[in-house]
């Protein structure tokens, strides 16, 4: 309501509430930072003009992941810019002093991503880090929640054989020897 | 949660409880650039600035294009359009002095003369012409 009222000048709120998820799932679609957060500028400048597409949508969080994963797409149609290897040279990352020892797990785990089909790894980020149901992703990606589910399982399991926390708690100690490591 | 969702999330996913949990902790690892939040605001400023200005453009081409269909017919034929609203108004000189020469059809009469009558008579009959308008 309030970007309706406000327009540009509540868009900052928007911004600051939503932009890290937004960019972290734009990125699982586009596989590089810079594409993502152009796809998430351009959903966000709609929003901005359009302010009645997200208020009056029945589900507004939702309906912005669409939003930015349309943007994603189009970009990645228009640069053809895959970069299938898990390179994550791209990424802007956060270390925090006491995450230090996390960090090589959280590498493996954006790489191991970065692995997965796209259709793949959206199901994941949607599910696990968007806390959403598989009816939810199913809408959002316009799938039945069985197909969402069916990607999910083949996603985890992919995963797991990527990321065993057997493997997680031996790479801590040898994270050189890490596999799915860029 | 449907009762399919609540199927897989307690029996055939059970399995990657921990998996999820390694994937979850890794959700905020990645950060949006420094400089995404200002230029996403200029953008939706310039955005907005734009479409104020296509806005106004618009509705000033739609005025002008409104004038010009209603007076169309003055535009295109202006001599016409004038005769019609207003005949008695317009004087010529070409008709001043076409009146004048039709006078001085007989030799002994002066072209001055001859242009002093005609001007007298288009002067009477816009006075009846104004007196049968009041």
């Amino acid at each position: 309501m309030r970007m309706a009222e406000s327009g540009v000048s509540a868009l900052a709120g928007l911004f600051d509430l939503t932009s890290q998820r937004l960019v972290r799932y734009a990125a699982t679609i586009t596989r590089n930072q810079h594409d993502a957060e152009d796809a998430v500028q351009a959903a966000l400048v709609r929003v901005a003009g359009h302010a009645s597409l997200l208020f009056q949508a029945d589900y507004p969080w939702p309906y912005l992941l669409r939003m930015v994963r349309n943007e994603a797409l189009v970009i990645v149609r228009r640069k053809r810019r895959w970069s299938p290897l898990a390179n994550l040279s791209d990424l802007l990352t956060r270390r925090l002093v006491d995450e230090l020892e996390q960090e090589e797990s959280h590498r493996a785990v954006w790489s191991a991503l970065r692995s997965l089909p796209t259709d793949q790894a959206e199901v994941v980020v949607l599910k696990i880090w968007e806390d959403m149901t598989f009816a939810q992703i199913g809408e959002i990606l316009g799938l039945s929640a069985h197909t969402v589910a069916s990607r999910y399982r083949y996603a985890m399991e992919k995963l797991s054989r990527k990321l065993t926390p057997a493997d997680m708690h031996s790479h801590r100690h040898a994270p050189q020897r890490y596999r799915g490591l860029a | 949660m449907s009762e399919f969702d609540y199927k897989w999330d307690n029996r055939r996913l059970e399995s990657f409880d921990s998996l999820e949990s390694i994937v979850r902790a890794a959700g905020n690892y990645v950060q949006p650039t420094d400089d995404l939040r200002p230029s996403t605001l200029e953008a939706a400023r310039e955005a907005c600035s734009r479409r104020r200005w296509n806005f106004r453009i618009g509705a000033l081409a739609t005025v002008v294009i409104l004038l010009a269909i209603c007076d169309l017919p003055s535009l295109i034929f202006p001599s016409r359009a004038g005769q019609g609203e207003r005949p008695s108004q317009v004087i010529r000189s070409y008709d001043l002095h076409r009146q004048a020469s039709l006078r001085m059809v007989h030799p002994s009469f002066d072209s001055s003369w001859a242009m002093v009558e005609a001007f007298v008579e288009l002067r009477k009959k816009q006075a009846d012409l104004f007196d049968a308008a009041m």
